[in-house]
């Protein structure tokens, strides 16, 4: 088992040394391929000097917070709204086609709304982010809630409990499993909320690098940008995964 | 509190009378009289779909009949019976609460604090077999162990009734004896009443003073009562080759047999 878990590394780091092979040779083909596809070498000096200058700090930062800041307003505005319309019947009947309506709506071409109301600052991104993050999370808690077994909520009736014990012991415990799944995929869309927004407007934040960058043709930085900006992503989901881990440990296998 | 001065002297455990359910257009039970004294051991018996688990709803208070009265104690039920525990057909465990968590729940919803309440369920734990296993999880444990925590579960709140829906017809036939004989056991130190439905007659002619027929649904009744007269302590595993169990077996059956056959009938002719 554990040799194969190493060859299966071994593999993905050579298909990851080949792709950057293949795409540097292409690169290098002549000053056509080098003007449209960028080069993996330019993209790490990039990056590098970003780094080592300590431009990025200031820009990433102004993002990660943007991000974080709608990922959690955007959660626990879901959840608490859906937990409402779930358990209120009638609420829930009456937001219905509401909810429907802005959840097709293309929601991103609300930016230029959002820029007008919050100006150009992070908040016109975080309100943004947030219009994207509360649909996913509040549907898996609409779902959640539904979803709790009847027998349950009578037994725990049976117990003693109160409508209020109701809900913080069986509905949104049951409820969370299905939050968390959202969530994995809300904490990337946070991040698309932000970089969007910046990118139609703004002036500071790793989209307004992206943005200047595209205007001058740089594929470089505009690659380099991407890079950073799937690595933060990947280590915020992973924050998901481990808070995860902690809360929902009774269903873990190897308890 | 009021409940605890005026159970002394009024009224059966439970008292349901000419009691009506329907649900919508479907009437599953019809003028319904039941009545279970305090202390008493009645199990229900009738064919699958005759609403026996809409009389145990009623006397919880989760279900509210549609005509007619129901009453605990000489008091009505008009919300959850709080003198009434309730063990269910499946598996109602909170998932994400240990063994022990689960036993605590009762009693902490009720406003026992955390750390007595988490005593008094270990101590449960360990009456019912399970003090090594407090700290697992429902999915951690067999059937007859999840069957056990919700033993403990429903005794560690001293309820005066106790109903039990089918408890243990989804664990296999050695099990469930191990489980009968302990229910009975801990019955037997403080006489709580109990209303038992089943569908398997052995079961309720083992464990009940009184076994309840209940005719085939929808609408249906009680149509006949039988005690049974079986010394105790009994042992569900040696009682059932006593020559007055088997007489008790065939009386009861002749009673059931009908209603069983009628239901079938219906559901074939219903499926055509």
């Amino acid at each position: 088992m554990k040799a194969r878990q190493s060859y299966i590394w071994l593999a993905r780091g050579v298909t990851l040394v080949a792709l950057l092979l293949f795409w540097e040779a292409i690169s290098r083909h002549s000053d056509y391929t080098r003007f449209f596809v960028g080069s993996p070498v330019g993209v790490a000096k990039v990056i590098w000097l970003w780094f080592a200058g300590g431009e990025i700090y200031h820009h990433l930062g102004i993002t990660l917070l943007e991000t974080m800041l709608a990922f959690i307003i955007g959660t626990v505005a879901a959840l608490v709204a859906g937990l409402w319309f779930a358990l209120s019947p009638f609420m829930g009947a009456v937001a219905d086609p509401f909810i429907k309506a802005v959840n097709t709506m293309p929601r991103l071409l609300l930016a230029p709304i959002f820029a007008v109301w919050f100006g150009l600052g992070i908040w016109s991104k975080v309100a943004l982010g947030v219009t994207i993050v509360f649909f996913v999370v509040f549907f898996n808690v609409f779902q959640g809630v539904r979803d709790v077994n009847p027998v349950l909520l009578a037994h725990v009736r049976m117990l003693g409990a109160t409508p209020t014990q109701l809900v913080r012991r069986v509905y949104i415990p049951s409820a969370l499993t299905w939050v968390f799944s959202s969530l994995h995929m809300s904490v990337g869309m946070a991040f698309v909320g932000a970089v969007i927004g910046e990118y139609l407007g703004s002036a500071a934040g790793v989209g307004y690098l992206i943005l200047q960058a595209e205007g001058t043709f740089d594929i470089d930085t505009v690659i380099a940008g991407i890079v950073i900006l799937t690595a933060f992503a990947l280590v915020l989901d992973a924050l998901v995964t481990k808070a995860e881990r902690s809360l929902l440990s009774w269903r873990e296998d190897n308890v | 509190m009021k409940s605890a001065d005026s159970s002394q002297d009024d009224g059966p455990a439970i008292e349901i009378e000419n009691a009506t359910c329907a649900f919508g257009s479907y009437v599953a039970v019809q003028n319904a009289t039941l009545t279970l004294a305090r202390g008493e051991f009645v199990a229900i018996v009738g064919p699958t779909g005759c609403g026996k688990s809409t009389l145990l709803n009623v006397a919880a208070g989760l279900l509210k009949p549609t005509e007619g009265k129901a009453s605990s104690f000489g008091e009505p039920i008009t919300t959850i019976n709080r003198d009434a525990g309730y063990m269910f057909q499946i598996d109602s465990l909170l998932p994400w609460l240990t063994a022990r968590d689960n036993v605590a729940l009762g009693l902490e919803l009720r406003g026992v604090a955390k750390p007595m309440a988490n005593e008094q369920a270990k101590a449960w734990l360990q009456r019912v077999g399970l003090g090594g296993h407090a700290e697992k999880y429902p999915r951690q444990l067999s059937g007859g162990m999840k069957k056990r925590v919700a033993l403990a579960q429903l005794f560690v709140l001293e309820p005066k009734i106790l109903l039990m829906d089918e408890p243990f017809s989804a664990l296999d036939i050695q099990t469930r004896q191990l489980m009968e004989n302990e229910l009975l056991e801990l019955w037997s130190t403080e006489r709580r009443a109990v209303l038992f439905v089943t569908h398997d007659l052995e079961e309720a002619i083992s464990l009940a003073d009184r076994v309840v027929v209940l005719g085939s649904g929808p609408g249906s009744r009680p149509i006949a009562d039988f005690v049974v007269d079986l010394p105790r302590p009994r042992d569900v595993t040696e009682i059932m080759h006593t020559a007055r169990y088997s007489e008790l077996h065939k009386q009861i059956w002749a009673a059931l047999k009908n209603e069983v056959l009628t239901s079938y009938r219906r559901s074939l002719g219903d499926a055509q």
